[in-house]
């Protein structure tokens, strides 16, 4: 399978004269894949997809989507990518949450009544259709994060990047978030591409995880292998997942436990650890 | 801070489309360049800077009657064609909140316009041998006055508040010290003396006019003298603020000398 | 500033028939009595459309307290033309104060009934695209910045670099503080554009078009006010 995002060794020069490097793991995201950039503030994950959405040009290394330089052929890419931004106040220019949902297909000149079936669809997924003539800068910062999704996805991308998605959300809207972005990539196969420093999500939205620290991309693993390597974590600065510390710290006790890497796995190991038999 | 806060119906409406067909006509100049060059770029920060400029507006400095109006940094930021149209926005945005006649919008944004295009002007030419704090000062002083100017004679002309002067409070007697440059005699029968362009009526001296704005005078031009200080500090403090960490905004090719 | 927020707000939520009624109706309205005010030089006839002013801003439900607060603004600047044209004549200048006063009502009632968007929607029938889209990236810069600022001026009082008569050293943080926003709002309106470029910006966001039909009482309102301009010429 070829992939549909590749970058490899990444040099890029800022205006305050900052410099980042990103090399080591070559990144590489498939088709349909779903992909979280994790490592601490500074790493360098900003720059990554803002090289992949062909808004930077890199003073060298490879940069491939879809096979082509994004920062070239931005007009072409761009067709195939979505995406939202950390800060969706800045993203959202749409007067009403409908106008903003249709802003990209109106752009590329889509048919009148296929845009307004389009919004319609992704509202009612989204179960956003009862705000659709609502003012973007009145709404809650959940309904916010779901109106920059809708804009995003309108357009059936290809690759859909977020970078910290779940910033600034309360637990009921980052779990909504998170079921939603499940079943855009089960249903439309959609490729996620998500940064984000939340750990304890990770697990429920990767396929892969690349950690990028000091200038370097490490691992490239699922999150079950990631989580076990406890270590790696603290090296890059990042505090591990709960469970893993815990489990971890369970099997330096000398007990023979595997590392979970969600609620259900740890229950299921902890019970079994009490040899707990239901009465 | 030369914007004018006159309401509808004190210029005379003629002046005030005369405004609006000259804006007009140099906004459309502006955006047709726009249209034909990567300026488009900069659309989103010219409404970012009009925005800035109302809320910088808004920043109460204390006990001082006049607040900053950030038209010279709009067109420094901006550069001076898309801070025209920044300034433009700005107008007809606060119209709406009765802050200066809808029907004056085309004259301020003239005014301030010009205000910004001088300061802007002369900020790139100062910040080669100048400071940033000093040059975009001097530059915003000079734009400031350059302003004042523009509006004191705008509303001088516009609502003939000279002739008003000279008609009502002229009209007393009193002796004349000035030498005679010539003798008329107007339609009244009125004898008058021209005297340096200004006419008294039964001959006497404007110098003796106690009028009673006169003590409101000099408070006008403190308020004046206030307002373009305030303006030329304030702004040469932002400059000097944002270009020690972002000498990109003001072009640091422009600036050969740094504030310490 | 917390003006605009709430007169966006009022504009928004409001449910009385002038809210209701199309922004265009709305706009012509506010055009012909703007022009029925100017043109007048008889306080009866401009004390006349004040009062139906206040009486429809009324009727909306519209806070008085804030259209008051709001008319001061006018109403002080104006007095200064006013003493002037008193010299000729003491209506001369009350009609330079009704006149301003009279605008600015026309004017707040406009904006209290009608929202930005939707006056920026009838702008874009017959401005240029990319100055409409100037409008609304200030529409949305401003309620960002109105935070952002609140904020920075909290923080500097609570920090003590902002005090009432300290002329000097408030004009020097209170240009930190603008200095500050100038930087962010740089890279803000950057990010935008980079946003808007990925989702195919090249001019021309807001799209003219109306949900609501022209109704017989849009037609009636257009009509008041057409009856008030001619009564103000022919009278």
């Amino acid at each position: 399978m070829n992939p549909i995002v590749k970058v490899n060794c990444l040099k890029h020069f800022y205006p305050d004269k900052t410099e980042v490097h990103l090399c080591g793991l070559e990144f590489l995201v498939n088709p349909g894949e779903r992909v979280v950039i994790l490592g601490p503030n500074g790493a360098g994950k900003t720059t990554l997809i803002s090289h992949i959405l062909g808004l930077l040009k890199a003073v060298d290394g490879e940069v491939e989507v879809l096979g082509m330089d994004p920062y070239k052929n931005f007009e072409k890419v761009r067709k195939y990518i979505g995406v939202v931004f950390q800060n969706v106040d800045e993203q959202i220019i749409g007067p009403t949450v409908y106008d903003d949902i249709a802003f990209t297909m109106r752009n590329d000149k889509v048919d009148k009544n296929e845009i307004d079936k389009r919004v319609r669809e992704i509202a009612a997924l989204l179960k956003i259709e009862d705000i659709l003539n609502k003012i973007p800068h009145y709404l809650s910062g959940g309904q916010k994060k779901k109106v920059a999704l809708a804009g995003a996805i309108a357009n059936k991308p290809k690759i859909l990047v977020m970078d910290e998605p779940f910033n600034s959300l309360d637990v009921s809207s980052k779990s909504d978030i998170l079921f939603l972005l499940n079943k855009i990539n089960k249903e439309f196969g959609i490729t996620l591409i998500i940064t984000t420093h939340d750990l304890d999500i990770v697990p429920e939205i990767a396929d892969k995880i690349y950690l990028i620290s000091d200038g370097k991309i490490i691992s490239g693993e699922g999150p079950r292998e990631l989580f076990s390597n406890v270590g790696i974590f603290e090296d890059v600065g990042l505090e591990p997942p709960i469970l893993s510390k815990l489990f971890h710290s369970l099997r330096e006790e000398g007990i023979n436990v595997k590392i979970p890497v969600n609620i259900k796995e740890a229950k299921e190991q902890l019970l079994s650890v009490i040899n707990y038999k239901k009465v | 801070m030369s914007h004018i806060h006159i309401s509808d119906g004190v210029i005379s409406a003629f002046w005030g489309l005369g405004g609006y067909l000259i804006v007009g006509l140099i906004i459309f100049l502006i955006l047709r360049k726009v249209e034909k060059t990567d300026l488009k770029k900069k659309i989103p920060m010219t409404g970012v800077v009009a925005a800035l400029m109302i809320v910088g507006m808004s920043v109460p400095l204390g006990p001082l009657p006049v607040h900053l109006s950030l038209a010279v940094l709009s067109a420094i930021i901006a550069g001076p064609a898309l801070g025209f149209i920044a300034i433009f926005v700005v107008n007809f945005l606060l119209a709406f909140f009765g802050h200066g006649g809808m029907t004056i919008v085309g004259l301020n944004t003239i005014i301030i316009g010009a205000e910004a295009f001088v300061g802007s002007m002369l900020f790139r030419l100062l910040s080669k041998k100048l400071t940033p704090f000093k040059s975009a000062s001097i530059a915003t002083a000079i734009g400031v006055i350059v302003s004042m100017t523009m509006m004191i004679g705008l509303i001088g002309i516009t609502t003939g508040g000279y002739e008003v002067f000279l008609h009502k409070f002229l009209d007393h007697h009193h002796e004349v010290g000035h030498s005679n440059e010539g003798v008329h005699q107007n339609e009244d029968g009125h004898l008058q003396q021209q005297h340096g362009g200004e006419y008294n009526e039964e001959g006497h001296d404007v110098k003796d006019v106690k009028f009673l704005f006169l003590s409101g005078w000099t408070a006008i031009v403190i308020i004046l003298l206030l307002g373009i200080f305030t303006e030329s500090m304030g702004t040469g403090l932002i400059v000097k603020f944002f270009n020690k960490i972002r000498p990109d905004i003001t072009g640091e090719s422009n600036t050969a000398v740094t504030d310490k | 500033m917390h003006h605009l927020a709430e007169i966006d707000n009022i504009s928004i939520t409001g449910n009385s028939v002038i809210h209701n009624l199309k922004a265009v109706s709305k706009m012509i309205f506010a055009l012909f009595i703007l022009i029925s005010i100017v043109v007048s030089d008889s306080i009866v006839h401009i004390g006349g459309i004040m009062l139906i002013l206040i009486g429809i801003l009324v009727f909306s439900r519209i806070p008085l307290k804030t259209v008051g607060v709001l008319v001061l603004y006018p109403a002080f600047f104006s007095l200064v033309f006013a003493l002037i044209m008193m010299q000729q004549s003491f209506e001369h200048g009350l009609i330079v104060i009704f006149k301003a006063v009279g605008a600015a009502l026309n004017m707040i009632l406009l904006i209290t009934t009608t929202s930005y968007v939707d006056i920026f929607r009838v702008l874009s029938l017959f401005l240029p695209k990319l100055l409409v889209d100037i409008f609304l990236f200030t529409y949305r810069a401003l309620f960002i910045f109105i935070d952002q600022i609140e904020n920075l001026i909290k923080s500097m009082r609570l920090r003590g670099g902002y005090r009432a008569f300290n002329i000097f050293a408030n004009l020097k943080n209170v240009a930190g503080a603008i200095g500050v926003m100038v930087i962010h709002s740089i890279d803000m309106s950057n990010r935008m554009y980079q946003i808007f470029s990925l989702r195919g910006y090249s001019g021309g966001i807001i799209n003219w078009h109306e949900d609501k039909k022209f109704k017989l009482l849009d037609f009636l309102y257009v009509l008041i006010s057409i009856i008030i301009l001619a009564g103000v010429i022919v009278f």
